[in-house]
């Protein structure tokens, strides 16, 4: 994928606890699985437009399953 | 830590009179004097507690166990037992925690709370219909904020709402101080079993669509779950869910019969309600403790944590962080971080009910400021009865007129 300078999205599913609080701050970014609440993605891209919302998701993800890492591809 | 900084501490310390929503003068005093005051708890144990905003968060994502059977867990009240049985994955660590947890978790999404909204203010109208055709003053507690959680929890679980009398006063003996003691504790948690098992039978005969026919489905046909953890996960939900919330809403009340301009500015402009409960939530922070058993060594400045040490975090303190909420004291309904309080705790522990319980607050919230523009307390404010010596604060009734 397109390299680009802002940070990059990583889900370490297996951590998620289903708080949901991704989908919360970042509706337009994150869903929960209908069988055990644990995250999935709406996308794989988004435009910078989100990157507030996605950056407020990773704070606010209690089980640390949301990170952001180098700059990279999304 | 040395033995020389150990104090022995009354806790939690007792809020100041007259202000049931302020921080405790001992807390100020403690932290004033150390970032991570280490002290004797009544139960004899010790435990570092954790004020900053960043350290809570820290310790609650890090090394550290939630068992409470763990002979360093720091349990507060002298005389009552571990939970951890009884409580299922609310004192499970690590993969099983979260397979116990993912069993229940999507009945709690965000997808699952927003359908379940037509009903909560269904459910909110009613109560607040009824308290309005009654005498005054009211109880507020017993008139809404304990109907409309009980309701929901019930209804999500399929539990009969005729039966919550019995299992309001075990959840309650379940959750509250020392005047209960390790006996009746024990004897509450076996009988709000043998309560869930009898129920699972009839649900099992005649199925409903409801998270406890849907449980037990799971349970019969994996038999690498453990039996014992339906009747503790139902137990679980049904504790977990209606004292807090129920608090919750008392405690608003009180808070937005306090300060009349957040109840005003919910008024002028309804959609600053999920943002004033978010508020709420910090500034009252009903968790009164957290506790935790450090599994390797933690470092927090010039404090070392042991490994196998007790830890509490205060939800109440992290949420008045100066560093992080400016002017941490005041009630503002446009405070633009009120949503990184801790109040529902943090790591993987992190409140199920989170994405639930705001959408209730909300709704009765904004009932509460619309409907009842001149709420007002009927007892002066010192003279309400505390729950000081709950894991969950809150007040035994609020007598109001309108
Ligand atoms: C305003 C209301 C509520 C507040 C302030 C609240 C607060 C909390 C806190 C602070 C924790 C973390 C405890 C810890 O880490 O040791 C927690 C856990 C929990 N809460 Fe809530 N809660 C509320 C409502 C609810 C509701 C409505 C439910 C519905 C079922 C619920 C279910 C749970 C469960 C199951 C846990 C254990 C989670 C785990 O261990 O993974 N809570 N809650
Ligand atoms: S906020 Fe974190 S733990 Fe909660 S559902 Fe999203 S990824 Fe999972």
């Amino acid at each position: 994928m397109e390299k680009t300078d802002r940070p990059a999205l990583r889900i370490q599913d297996e951590l998620c606890v289903g708080a949901g609080e991704c989908v919360r701050a970042a509706p337009e970014i994150f869903d929960q699985h209908d069988e055990d609440g644990t995250v999935t993605l709406r996308r794989v891209t988004w435009d910078e437009t989100f990157d507030e919302d996605v950056r407020h998701a990773v704070f606010v993800c209690p089980s640390g399953a949301l990170t952001l890492g180098e700059t990279g591809s999304q | 830590m040395s033995a020389a900084t150990l104090t022995a501490e009354r806790f939690p310390p007792p809020r100041p009179a007259e202000r049931p929503l302020g921080i405790p003068e001992d807390y100020r005093r403690m932290f004033a004097g150390a970032r991570v005051p280490h002290v004797l708890l009544p139960s004899g144990r010790t435990a570092h507690l954790l004020g900053r905003y960043e350290d809570v968060r820290a310790v609650l994502t890090g090394p550290v166990s939630a068992d409470g059977a763990h002979p360093g867990f720091p349990m507060v009240r002298a005389g009552t037992a571990s939970t951890s049985n009884a409580l299922s994955f609310f004192r499970m660590d690590g993969a099983d925690h979260r397979r116990y947890r993912r069993l229940v978790a999507a009945d709690f999404s965000v997808a699952q709370v927003a359908r379940m909204r037509p009903r909560l203010e269904r459910i909110v109208d009613e109560l607040i219909d009824g308290m309005l055709a009654g005498d005054q003053p009211a109880d507020l507690a017993t008139m809404i904020a304990l109907p409309l959680p009980t309701q929901v929890i019930c209804h999500i679980l399929g539990v009969p709402y005729t039966d919550r009398a019995s299992f309001q006063q075990l959840s309650d003996t379940l959750t509250r101080g020392p005047e209960h003691g390790r006996e009746s504790f024990l004897a509450a948690v076996m009988r709000l079993q043998a309560y869930v098992e009898k129920l699972a039978v009839a649900k099992r005969d005649e199925p409903g669509d409801d998270l406890l026919s849907a449980l037990i489905e799971n349970f019969d046909h994996d038999d690498s779950l453990d039996r014992r953890q339906l009747a503790a996960m139902v137990l679980l939900l049904l504790v977990a869910g209606h004292e807090t919330t129920a608090s919750m809403i008392t405690l608003g009340a009180l808070a937005l019969i306090e300060h009349p301009h957040v109840a005003e500015a919910v008024r002028a402009d309804p959609g600053v309600t999920p943002n004033v409960a978010e508020e709420l939530l910090r500034y009252i922070s009903i968790a009164q403790w957290v506790p935790r058993v450090a599994t390797e060594e933690i470092v927090l400045g010039d404090t070392t944590i042991r490994a196998g040490e007790g830890l509490i975090a205060l939800p109440l303190m992290a949420n008045r962080d100066p560093d992080v909420f400016a002017n941490p004291d005041a009630l503002e309904p446009y405070r633009w971080n009120a949503d990184r309080h801790l109040g529902f705790g943090f790591g993987p522990h992190q409140c199920l009910g989170v994405q639930l319980a705001r959408m209730e607050l909300q709704v009765v919230f904004e009932a509460l400021a619309c409907r009842l523009p001149g709420l007002r307390l009927a007892v002066p404010v010192g003279e309400l009865a505390l729950r000081q010596q709950s894991a969950m604060f809150g007040v035994e009734s609020l007598p109001v007129t309108w």
